[in-house]
């Protein structure tokens, strides 16, 4: 049984993950895809790396659609996020909402991009073009 | 009350404690290491992270790295107890 947040060292498997959402209840579908971009902050980017602490990656992005599945009206919930480096136009992060009506649907997705990028300890390099790489949001005395 | 009984009471005995480190990406590569056993006298992450930063340079400012104590996020006040697995958690960048 597929879990409700898990990391993914490869393509993650879309197609999989909209059969695991099948279900004559839902009247709305919602999905989210993060995709590899080719520029971030002017920079031209070659290609993304994402690394995780598994575990509490694991505990906290099972907590998070919890959270969604406790506060909105949903069915059901997957987000699947990516590891290792990815290339442009791959997908970074996947996110599916099953609810009997779509407003729940939006916000449950919503909610579960916006704390997954908060609170989940995943973190992304960018490697640009120009032959360096950085992490997000670690430049010299942040 | 002599000088050495005064230092007793006023500064308590250090305790050395074996602690398991897990570093992750920028820490990972500024340490150079995934992970390392290590004893120390600091008595919280927080002073933990202070003889780190010195030991191995981290750039980062604790106020932007948080800390969990055997997979759990925790107050950077928190003792430090043997065999704890402590991992500091650059600025997240997930999505």
């Amino acid at each position: 049984m597929q879990a409700a947040f898990s990391l993914s060292k490869n393509v993650i498997d879309t197609q999989y993950l909209l059969k695991q959402l099948d279900n004559t209840s839902a009247g709305a579908l919602v999905t989210f895809e993060g995709r590899v971009r080719h520029q971030n902050a002017n920079q031209n980017v070659l290609r993304l790396e994402y690394e995780a602490f598994s575990d509490l990656a694991l505990t906290e992005g099972q907590r998070i659609i919890d959270e969604a599945l406790q506060r909105h009206d949903i069915l059901a919930a997957y987000c699947v996020h990516r590891t290792g480096l990815l290339e442009l136009g791959e997908i970074a992060v996947w996110i599916g909402v099953i609810a009997p009506h779509r407003a729940a649907a939006f916000d449950a997705c919503r909610y579960i991009i916006d704390e997954l990028k908060r609170r989940v300890p995943i973190w992304k390099k960018e490697h640009y073009t120009n032959g360096h790489s950085e992490w997000l949001n670690c430049s010299v005395g942040s | 009350m002599n000088s050495s009984s005064h230092q007793t009471h006023t500064k308590p005995n250090k305790v050395l404690v074996t602690v398991h480190l897990h570093y992750f990406a920028i820490f990972r590569e500024q340490t150079g290491k995934s992970s390392e056993t290590r004893s120390t006298f600091a008595t919280t992450a927080s002073d933990l992270y202070i003889e780190l930063q010195q030991l191995y340079n981290f750039t980062l400012l604790p106020s932007h790295v948080k800390v969990a104590i055997n997979n759990n996020f925790c107050d950077w006040q928190q003792s430090l107890c043997s065999e704890d697995n402590i991992a500091f958690i650059p600025p997240m960048s997930g999505g």
